[in-house]
């Protein structure tokens, strides 16, 4: 299988099971509003009986956002962490300089770090479930089915998301910050400004790599897990690596076709909010609908990830069309040993 | 040849007295070099004729300087007293290291430190004194603090007292080792910036000498003429204070000697490098005055060069405008090397800027830099605050005539953001201007009065000495509007040109050229902390019904007793009784306005003098009470807290939506991201 059809691949699986991904969103949308609602009430009673509010619908009134950030305790209160810069694609630069520099956890405000850990590990079960959607071929969405794949998964999900830690603590602290450190010592006698912003970005591009391996590499390791039905921690993360490994050109081909289109659907955000604006309830709906659909198509890019390395991985290993998970192994595999062995190999 | 103590003294007051008569007829002003405006009357006190020569292997300066001192006050003097700044990173005992807790790491190299050496000081024969070698009298002293290891100030005694009026000549040789960058001066590779380098004498007042330690506050000194000759490698680009007078020499040596001469400024600096792109222009700012503005500009910079010359320009446009022609013929920005630690500061005729190196458009930088720093030749170099003391007087005064200039030349400044060291600007952010320097103030409001000297300040220096300052000019100038706050400053500028003021000579002006007492105010804003906020307290619309119940009369019967009979207390009003009550939160007070806006579109301006804590208003009117605006026209800038201005009826929530969506997708963007860290 070409990297263009397993990509083609992917994109099908995750538009076919388009109830999975509105699974996934309203789980994000769920856990952000309930918390966006306390924070809309904080600033409207500061706001909307002040002469800031015309201001502020129309344009962005510097002076209140100053005052009312200035008024606000940062640790306790969600509504300080409004700020100018969540506007158009900004967040989502800033939320990806903080993915490739490390510092994306720590950006998450104190009262959000919960929903954080909790977004992680739910999107750890629900990956079992779509992983399973995609793995047997003419599968249809029930929550039935769906939850009961994620639910035979989660485990080793989680244990590979745990693993996973290791090694994104590893990239972003011992490497990210010798990057950093270089970056600081070198700055403070450089002559010209160039000197450390080419280290910088040279150094970006190092740990953007890395990280985008590691998280490709943990791909594949939840992959494996579903593909060959509860494979072993071990055996899954190994088998990928090596995996990843013997296919280097095509798995990260595969992986930066997927990208590329991440980033044409961002730019195309891009687009639509500069296009857009106002703050009618008419604009702010077409703002709140552009926005969703972002968000939609980051997770069905997720899910092209997921679906096109799946269906990848199972035309470079050969693997017949699908095991179901509860039936007899495929032919030549008596057991899971030999599973194991096989996505070894 | 040698006189007696009698002798002296007659010779002495004779002296004394021809220089007062002189003094008392003034001197027919004529036009001094490198300035194109004359100013009548203008006299030296302290002039430099410096020689010397940059060894760039060693980090060194060395040379001479021969100063002109002239006693300007009622009393002889009998000690000389001088800055010598450079020792300030000598060692971190010193007190500008130690007032901040900074220590230099044990494995410094030397050659990162600094150090000032005087080597000789001789008086030069004139009038009053004959050729004595005086450094024998050198000694170091720490009159604030009493901190030995303090070395940015020392004495000389002189032979005899130099008498009113009278002038000293004094031959000094010193050595300077330049640090790799302290407080804006220093070097980095091979290039040089040199401020605040030279032996610098204090200024001598009728309260004896105004000479402070080096506290990590600015400067203070008094006007003459530099006339500077720098030696350093040929290759080098030198900029400086003043006019480069004549072509520089060059010397087999592989050296080259420049020589720049100023007159009527108090202090000289300059910047030596090899890389430097040289762009000069002539200016006309207004008609009949003619500037040269040259600007030393890094390669990396050289797409900054018209966003640099422009801003210059509209700072001597404006400024020239507003306050008084820009008198010098020169005017030298410098755009520092990066890592120079040089940018951002003033000196006479000659200042840095500086710029990122991706310097967005619609953000105002190097504008702003370069036009606050050129303003400092206003309010610092022509109108000679002191510093270390009064910081506000400049640091305020400039903050506020370079955000005006801004206001009128520019765009809003915009909000932006870097990432991947890339600027992203938010064009829908703007930065008004007369609000901008108002977080910073209000962050520390409550902390130290103005009044507490400069260099004594611990919490809010910057609050105080720019953005308090500020403040007050928008604030005055909204409540005595531009064409009279314009005359306040012109006038104080007219009158304490090449002159010292304090902030109690700005307040006499400010009195009398608005013809309002602001003492009130002033002593407010001046000596104490306190601050300025109204705030709406209450706003009540009761509908006018007809009160329940009866009035009733005693009506007295002939021969009997009262009868009560009912009263007709005709038509109830009719529409709403609306309050509306404004309290004084802060100490700060100043007259306010405050619109009121009823339900039929009419709206009434009332006015308060802010003088008890609180008033209230009531009318009875057809309609309610709709808005209350306090300050309409938003010229109270001091005020601390806007968004308790203002009460509008019907609440508005579009803001409030708008950025709750924003704040949503940006968590929600961020929960996705966060899912590919796993």
């Amino acid at each position: 299988m070409t990297i263009f059809d397993a990509f083609l691949k992917g994109i099908t699986l995750a538009t076919r099971h388009w109830k999975a991904l509105l699974v996934v969103y309203a789980l994000n949308l769920l856990l952000v509003a309930t918390v966006a609602i306390p924070v809309y009430h904080a600033i409207d009673n500061n706001l909307s009986h002040s002469e800031s509010a015309e201001e502020m619908a129309e344009g962005f009134d510097w002076l209140w956002y100053q005052e009312f950030t200035a008024s606000r305790d940062p640790d306790s209160d969600l509504s300080a962490t409004i700020a100018p810069w969540q506007t158009g694609v900004a967040p989502l630069m800033r939320n990806f300089e903080g993915y490739v520099r490390g510092t994306l956890r720590g950006s998450l405000p104190p009262g959000l770090a919960w929903i954080g850990i909790l977004y992680l590990l739910m999107t750890t079960l629900l990956t079992g479930g779509i992983l399973g959607l995609f793995a047997e071929e003419g599968s249809r969405f029930t929550f039935r089915f769906f939850f009961d794949r994620a639910g035979r998964y989660f485990l080793m999900l989680l244990g590979i998301l745990v693993i996973s830690q290791a090694f994104y603590w590893l990239l972003w602290n011992p490497i990210g910050n010798a990057h950093q450190g270089l970056v600081s010592s070198i700055r403070p006698e450089a002559v010209t400004e160039w000197t450390p912003i080419l280290i910088d970005w040279a150094g970006v591009l190092v740990l953007m790599f890395v990280a985008f391996s590691i998280h490709m590499v943990m791909d594949y390791a939840r992959i494996a897990v579903v593909a060959w039905d509860k494979m072993g921690l071990g055996p899954s993360l190994a088998g990928a690596l090596g995996f990843c490994l013997r296919n280097i050109r095509k798995t990260l081909g595969l992986f930066y076709l997927t990208t590329l289109l991440a980033i044409v659907i961002a730019l195309l955000y891009g687009l639509l909010v500069k296009l857009g604006g106002g703050s009618t309830t008419s604009q702010l709906i077409i703002l709140f609908i552009a926005q969703q659909l972002f968000i939609i198509g980051s997770i069905w890019i997720r899910m092209v990830y997921l679906g096109s390395q799946l269906a990848f991985y199972r035309g470079a290993m050969n693997m017949p069309v699908w095991v179901t998970p509860s039936g007899p192994a495929p032919e030549g595999l008596e057991d899971n040993v030999e599973i194991e062995e096989a996505a070894l190999a | 040849m040698r006189t007696t103590p009698g002798q002296t003294a007659l010779l002495t007051t004779l002296r004394g007295t021809m220089l007062s008569l002189l003094l008392v007829t003034g001197v027919q002003a004529q036009l001094p070099g490198g300035v194109t405006v004359p100013v009548p009357g203008y006299r030296p006190v302290a002039s430099y004729e410096m020689d010397v020569t940059l060894d760039r292997e060693n980090h060194t300066v060395s040379g001479t300087e021969v100063i002109t001192f002239r006693n300007t006050t009622r009393h002889p003097v009998t000690e000389l007293l001088f800055h010598s700044y450079y020792n300030a990173w000598k060692t971190d005992g010193s007190t500008w290291l130690s007032s901040r807790g900074r220590r230099i790491p044990p494995d410094t190299p030397e050659e990162r430190l600094a150090w000032l050496q005087v080597t000789d000081a001789v008086i030069q024969p004139n009038m009053f004194f004959s050729r004595d070698d005086i450094i024998e009298t050198f000694a170091y002293i720490q009159p604030d603090d009493g901190n030995v290891w303090d070395q940015t100030l020392f004495r000389l005694g002189l032979p005899r007292p130099l008498p009113a009026g009278g002038e000293v000549e004094l031959l000094i040789e010193f050595t300077l080792k330049v640090p790799r960058t302290f407080s804006r001066t220093g070097y980095i590779d091979d290039y040089y910036f040199l401020a605040q380098w030279f032996p610098k004498i204090g200024v001598l007042t009728d309260e004896g000498w105004e000479a402070h330690q080096y506290f990590p506050v600015e400067y203070f000194a008094d006007y003459g003429t530099y006339d500077v000759r720098i030696t350093v490698p040929s290759d080098c680009v030198v900029g400086a204070t003043g006019e480069l007078t004549g072509r520089p020499e060059v010397h087999q040596d592989g050296t080259t000697t420049h020589r720049f001469r100023q007159e009527m400024v108090h202090d000289f600096a300059w910047v030596a490098w090899p890389d430097y792109l040289v762009y000069t222009e002539d200016y006309e700012f207004m008609p009949g005055y003619e500037t040269e503005v040259t600007l030393l500009l890094t390669p990396e910079h050289r797409r900054l060069r018209d966003r640099y010359l422009d801003a210059t320009k509209f700072g001597i446009k404006y400024y020239s405008e507003w306050f008084g022609p820009y008198p010098y013929t020169t005017a030298t920005i410098v755009d520092p090397a990066f890592n120079s630690g040089a940018g951002g500061m003033e000196y006479p005729t000659f200042f840095t800027g500086g710029a990122p190196l991706f310097a967005a458009e619609g953000v105002l930088r190097p504008e702003g830099v370069t036009i606050h720093e050129f303003g400092h030749q206003y309010w610092y170099g022509i109108v000679g605050n002191n510093e270390v003391v009064d910081a506000w007087l400049d640091e305020g005064f400039n903050s506020y005539s370079e955000s005006r200039v801004q206001m009128v030349a520019y765009e809003p400044n915009r909000e932006m953001m870097t990432f991947f060291n890339l600027p992203v600007v938010f064009d829908e952010v703007e930065i008004p201007f007369r609000w901008a320097a108002a977080p910073r103030y209000r962050s520390s409001v409550l902390t130290e009065p103005l009044d507490m000297p400069s260099y004594q300040k611990r919490y809010s220096y910057g609050a105080n000495a720019y953005n308090k300052g500020e403040l007050m000019h928008w604030t005055l100038e909204g409540f005595l509007g531009w064409e009279t706050w314009q005359e306040v400053m012109s006038t104080y500028y007219e009158r304490w040109k090449f002159r010292h003021p304090t902030s109690e000579d700005f307040f006499v002006i400010a009195n009398e050229v608005s013809g309002i007492d602001l003492n009130p105010f002033f002593d407010t804003f001046y000596h104490t902390a306190s601050f300025m906020d109204y705030d709406i307290y209450a706003v009540e619309n009761i509908r006018s019904e007809p009160p329940a119940g009866s009035l009733e009369r005693p009506d007295f019967a002939p021969g009997g007793g009262p009868e009560w009979a009912p009263v007709d207390p005709g038509p109830a009003p009719d529409g709403w009784l609306s309050r509306v009550t404004i309290r004084r939160l802060g100490e700060l007070i100043l007259p306010v306005e405050v619109l009121v806006e009823f339900g039929d579109g009419d709206q009434v301006i009332e006015r308060w003098d802010g003088r008890d804590r609180s008033i209230t208003w009531t009318w009875q009117r057809p309609d309610e009470v709709v808005s209350v605006v306090i300050d309409p026209e938003e010229k109270l800038v001091l005020d601390i807290n806007r968004t308790n201005n203002s009460w509008i009826q019907k609440a508005d929530h579009r803001g409030a939506r708008k950025l709750v969506l924003r704040w949503l997708f940006w968590v929600q963007s961020l929960l996705e991201m966060l899912v590919f860290t796993s």
